[in-house]
């Protein structure tokens, strides 16, 4: 079993809170987000991120905290087969790569029941990361796969001539 | 077009699709920007009223 923090819901939707041994305090979060394909349809996920209150200053390498993340994608997933999960790095601090391979690398300690797909590298050199993953027996799994894609080529421009 | 981790050879691109809908990404970015204002303020996500927040069924 791995150790983690124990989450507190918070109410109204005002996502979970959690607090390290270091005093640090952090909320992690859900919120809806709408995908589209190549025929207009709206293809439902939902996003992930964390806040910390301290901000961005720099913390103690703490194991903890990944496995309280990871718990709660996890947990997240329990009860939802069709559901997928986008994540984004902003680049407001120029860390935004550090933190796409960090999440990169915790998705690989989870089970081996999910998959994840990636903005790709002429994406990266526009400074945009992102990710989303869903279980690998999602009924819906391939509409994802095209949707997050189409989304990205479409509103950023990018990815149309990548054949 | 190879995805990663995943052999499908195309997508296509439709450019019928409204461009006046908000670019998610960019609507995602600045939330995210909010929601950490909030979270450092003390403020609670409940108060931001044009983020639809979910939790876990």
């Amino acid at each position: 079993m791995l150790t983690r923090y124990d989450t507190i819901l918070l109410s109204k939707g005002g996502g979970y809170q959690f607090t390290t041994s270091d005093g640090d305090v952090y909320i992690a979060y859900f919120t809806e987000f709408t995908l589209i394909d190549s025929n207009q349809n709206e293809i439902l996920a939902t996003s992930f991120g964390f806040a910390n209150k301290e901000g961005n200053k720099s913390h103690r390498h703490d194991v903890k905290i990944k496995n309280t993340i990871i718990h709660l994608i996890m947990e997240f997933f329990e009860n939802q087969d069709d559901a997928a999960i986008l994540y984004i790095c902003i680049n407001n601090d120029g860390r935004e790569r550090n933190r796409h391979i960090t999440f990169g690398r915790w998705f690989n300690e989870m089970n081996k029941d999910f998959e994840r797909y990636s903005s790709l590298g002429e994406h990266a050199k526009a400074g945009f990361y992102s990710s989303i993953i869903f279980k690998n027996t999602n009924p819906r799994r391939l509409k994802l796969i095209e949707s997050f894609y189409f989304t990205i080529a479409y509103y950023w421009g990018l990815g149309e001539n990548n054949q | 077009m190879k995805l990663q981790n995943e052999n499908i050879d195309e997508i296509r691109y439709n450019e019928d699709v409204s461009k006046k809908m908000v670019n998610p990404f960019v609507k995602l970015i600045k939330d995210k920007e909010r929601i950490a204002e909030a979270v450092q303020n003390g403020q609670p996500l409940s108060s931001l009223k044009d983020i639809k927040f979910v939790n876990p069924i």
